[in-house]
């Protein structure tokens, strides 16, 4: 099945917003490690030597895991995805209560995300709701000049 | 959902379940009269040779499988990031059943599409040759396994070559 077609199955409110292809597909890093800030490997709490998981945070598939992860590199809780200047956000979405992907906001308030281990998108966060990773959840802020 | 392997074989090959009993064709493929199109649980195929041995058609016959189970498993798990998901999936985990025969073309896959075999070679060989720090580094976990695999596996019978 064309990729366009599996975006649409798995994603379908995401042709109905603005989208874009913005990477081949790669399987060197995962969605997380793409909102957390790097593109060398694939973090996800696991027993799997494959993928990485900061030591200092609980390694358990769970929401309270995920927002220890981003506050380690200074996010902190906020209410919800605006934009807003001087701040860079990064959100959680679950599905039945459990962390299924994370997508970092642009300058322009769109979001990229990385599929996986398939390819990076920009999109709405309405675009990703309602499909295969549940919906937007959590939300978390940091300074931009906080790297 | 019960997955079901649809695989084109050779005239000639036999196809049987865990039971021994013969799988029989559903059609002989139209396009190619010699083949037999056979439909079949994954997990009960028995790998058997043709009646009469030819490595090139044993060799069509495991890719042919291969081929099918991968492509079940990327369309399964192409958005996931969970590795529970993507290793745990039924598909990759009937290609792990394979054993040796199916890892000349696991490695040619590593080594042209970059697909995540990482986990199969490692359930494979009960080897984990990764050095310390890579843990996680996709492109620096591949070369360490393809290190390994040419100091320690001959794949001059495999796809590979």
């Amino acid at each position: 099945m064309a990729l366009q077609d599996e975006l649409i199955k798995q994603f379908p409110n995401l042709f109905k917003e603005t989208n874009k292809l913005t990477s081949p597909p790669t399987t060197a890093y995962n969605c997380i490690a793409w909102a957390y800030g790097t593109d060398k490997v694939r973090l996800w709490p696991n027993n799997f030597p494959e993928y990485t998981w900061p030591p200092k945070i609980p390694n358990k598939v769970d929401i309270n895991a995920f927002i220890k992860l981003f506050e380690s590199i200074g996010y902190s809780l906020c209410a919800d995805g605006e934009l807003e200047p001087g701040f860079l956000k990064v959100v959680i979405f679950a599905s039945n209560n459990l962390p299924t992907h994370a997508a970092r906001q642009l300058q322009d308030g769109l979001w990229t995300s990385k599929l996986g281990n398939h390819v990076d998108i920009s999109h709405t966060l309405k675009g990703l709701n309602g499909g295969c990773y549940g919906d937007a959840e959590i939300y978390l802020k940091r300074p931009v000049d906080n790297q | 959902m019960m997955n079901i392997l649809s695989i084109t074989l050779p005239i000639g090959f036999v196809l049987a379940t865990q039971n021994m009993e013969r799988v029989k064709p559903v059609s002989i493929d139209s396009t190619l009269p010699k083949y037999y199109q056979f439909q079949c649980a994954p997990d009960l195929i028995v790998l058997t040779s043709p009646v009469k041995f030819d490595y090139k058609l044993n060799n069509q016959f495991l890719q042919s499988i291969f081929t099918e189970l991968k492509n079940n498993w990327l369309s399964e798990t192409m958005f996931s990031s969970n590795p529970e998901e993507i290793y745990k999936n039924e598909n990759y985990q009937s290609i792990i059943k394979m054993g040796m025969d199916v890892v000349p073309f696991l490695v040619d896959d590593l080594k042209l599409n970059n697909t995540d075999w990482l986990m199969a070679l490692r359930a494979i060989f009960g080897e984990h040759p990764t050095s310390e720090g890579n843990e996680g580094n996709f492109e620096a976990m591949k070369a360490d396994w393809l290190n390994w695999l040419k100091l320690n596996i001959d794949l001059r019978y495999g796809a590979s070559r």
